[in-house]
């Protein structure tokens, strides 16, 4: 998943960025609300998002992100010390989806962004099942027709990527940022070269080229 | 206090109540003695005084009812068979009996001379009197004057008692309903709990009971604004070591799954956050000693130019060094001024600048900085938070710790922290710690 992470705290913004990295996530990690307001104009997956910023509130920049059209549905995790039942109550009324008080456990922050990302696309299961093909976020694994497939990194991404937005095309700058935050550089074929591996291991038909657009998983 | 929890001593109303009622029934037992002597005497007097009117009106009669010797010839004069209640004797003056009422006695009444004046024996009440040629004496039993007294002094008596009894019910009646308020004053007192934001008074209030519920009011609200102020610390404080221990935490769970070439730079912003959070836990035990006792002395102000070294931010404390001996605690001072410059670099500045400056009796320290600042609306949010610390000591939630510890330790000395922009272009921020170059009241 690609995610935002808005948080002040260096020390702690950082382990958050590094634990959520290594659990196969594409992190971009802003400290404060201007920064994060611009990239905001991308897609994520997910929001983290700390309450007190050092240009204001979180909570009121939440606020203006659910009264835009861009990240109306974008599931948002509010990350804060202010532990207080009226707090609790301001930032999820605010339109978070969850709210966590620091300190937390980073394995249960992951598996919050994974719950609160089903939550918010209707599924019930804690897999992803596109066909014959199924992936376990929570494992980080993936398998056709109940076979486990062996997966890179980069690929896992993004597949999930893909099944995620099942049946939509996923733009092909979307699918090289993905890549980006695993491997720094992309070369001008290194989407493709990725796609044609996650062909070879589940099946020629599985995904579709939409020219000039992008990606999609066959329906 | 405690004996009073322990062992409750009767109410007000009660002691009120029974003391009334007690003085009043007291008061009616000897009022109705009195009256009941007092009656008893003018009963005796009138009786006396009615005996003596009889035997002056009699003794005309007798003086003029020259047959009235002859008739009786010494017995009783001829009547019906009647009680008597007073009874009389016409004696000669030299003693011998002439006549007589029929339920006086055949012979004269012993022990009573022939002598004008009231006589008592024994018995009866004489009254005598001399006319022509002969004494009359009328009398009448002793027992008819005790039975009089009696029923007139128990009448007189029981009467005045029993209004006392009515008058000291009423009372009792009246002292319970002037006191309800009081009973009212107690349960609302009772009823306030640390929800209470504001009392209700009766509807009828009474005048004495007016200052007491005003002076109560104004004590719950200092109260909340105690206890408001007191959570915002609390949550102050709760984010400020919250937000470094989620790092410190979070720093060591990756590290625990970090190839060994990273751990060094893993350990040392762990490291960071546990200073971090040492720093916090000092300036909340600052901000407590703040609001306790302070101990100033002189100190040169060069001292506190190593209090923001060893930061991820140029201090620049060069005017510190020339700017000579300040008064106030040192201690208290330079976790101040630590923590505005912590502030400063949290918030994206890069350089900052520490000044102290002595003018007309006050002192005045300066940490100005090059970040991005706040906005006009936010420096005016600071600005009456920071006033409304000076004056009342109201912890706001608006005022992160820095600023909250760096105004409790001027309000401490007696002074105050301003907020400005730093430039006039709104960039950049300037915290000023103003106090008098006077020992503090009390220290």
């Amino acid at each position: 998943m690609r995610l935002l992470l808005v948080e002040d705290d260096v020390t702690l913004g950082d382990a958050v960025r590094a634990y959520l990295r290594s659990q196969g996530h594409v992190v971009d990690w802003l400290t404060d609300i201007k920064g994060a307001r611009a990239a905001a104009a991308g897609k994520f997956d997910a929001i983290l998002l700390d309450w007190r910023l050092p240009d204001g509130s979180g909570v009121e920049w939440l606020r203006e992100l659910r009264a835009g059209d861009e990240h109306r549905q974008t599931p948002v995790l509010m990350l804060t010390a202010r532990d207080a039942l009226m707090d609790r109550v301001e930032g999820l009324d605010a339109g978070a989806d969850d709210y966590l008080v620091k300190p937390f456990q980073l394995a249960e922050l992951a598996a919050r962004i994974r719950a609160t990302s089903r939550r918010v696309a209707g599924q019930t299961s804690s897999t992803l099942d596109h066909g014959r093909i199924s992936l376990d976020p929570t494992a980080r694994s993936a398998s056709v027709e109940g076979s486990l497939i062996d997966l890179t990194a980069t690929e896992y991404a993004l597949l999930e990527a893909l099944m995620r937005r099942a049946g939509r095309i996923v733009s092909r700058p979307m699918l090289e940022e993905l890549i980006y935050g695993f491997e720094g550089d992309v070369a001008s074929n290194t989407v493709e070269v990725h796609i044609a591996s996650l062909r070879r291991k589940l099946g020629r038909d599985v995904i579709d080229t939409v020219r000039g657009m992008g990606y999609r998983l066959k329906a | 206090m405690q004996q009073g929890v322990g062992r409750p001593i009767p109410s007000i109303r009660t002691r009120l109540l029974w003391r009334t009622l007690a003085t009043v029934l007291i008061g009616a037992a000897i009022g109705a003695v009195a009256a009941g002597i007092a009656v008893s005497v003018v009963v005796r007097d009138v009786m006396e005084s009615a005996l003596e009117e009889t035997a002056q009106a009699l003794v005309v009669i007798a003086e003029h009812q020259s047959d009235v010797a002859a008739l009786a010839q010494g017995r009783a004069l001829p009547a019906a068979a009647h009680d008597e209640a007073i009874s009389w004797q016409l004696r000669h003056p030299s003693g011998r009996l002439i006549a007589r009422s029929h339920s006086a006695p055949e012979t004269p009444w012993p022990a009573v001379p022939l002598a004008e004046g009231h006589t008592k024996t024994a018995e009866v009440a004489v009254y005598s009197i001399a006319g022509r040629d002969l004494w009359l004496q009328v009398a009448q039993p002793l027992a008819e004057f005790q039975r009089a007294q009696m029923t007139a002094a128990f009448a007189a008596g029981g009467t005045v008692f029993a209004l006392g009894a009515i008058a000291a019910a009423i009372l009792g009646w009246v002292i319970r309903r002037e006191l309800r308020p009081i009973g009212e004053f107690a349960r609302t007192i009772e009823a306030i709990g640390p929800e209470t934001t504001a009392l209700t008074e009766p509807t009828l209030l009474r005048r004495e009971l007016v200052p007491s519920y005003r002076a109560l009011g104004e004590l719950v609200q200092r109260l909340q604004e105690k206890l408001r102020s007191e959570r915002t610390f609390a949550a102050h404080a709760a984010h400020s070591l919250r937000t470094p221990l989620a790092g410190l935490t979070a720093q060591l769970e990756v590290a625990s799954v970090t190839p060994p070439a990273e751990l060094p730079a893993r350990l040392s912003m762990a490291t960071a956050s546990a200073q971090r959070l040492a720093g916090v836990v000092d300036a909340l035990l600052t901000m407590s000693r703040a609001s306790d006792r302070i101990q100033c002395s002189h100190f040169d102000a060069a001292e506190l130019a190593s209090v923001a070294t060893g930061r991820n931010i140029e201090a620049d404390a060069t005017q510190l060094l020339t700017a000579g001996i300040l008064y106030g605690d040192f201690d208290l001072l330079a976790v101040a001024v630590a923590n505005l410059v912590d502030n400063a670099e949290r918030h994206g500045a890069h350089r900052a600048w520490i000044r102290a400056t002595q003018t007309d009796g006050r002192q005045c320290l300066e940490i100005a900085d090059d970040g991005p600042g706040v906005s006009a609306g936010q420096l005016a949010r600071l600005q009456a938070a920071l006033e409304r610390l000076e004056v009342r000591a109201a912890i706001d939630p608006e005022l992160g710790l820095g600023l909250t510890l760096a105004a409790s330790v001027a309000r401490a000395h007696n002074g105050c922290l301003t907020v400005e922009s730093a430039r006039s272009d709104r960039q950049g921020f300037c915290a000023r710690l103003d106090w008098p170059n006077q020992p503090p009241n009390g220290v």
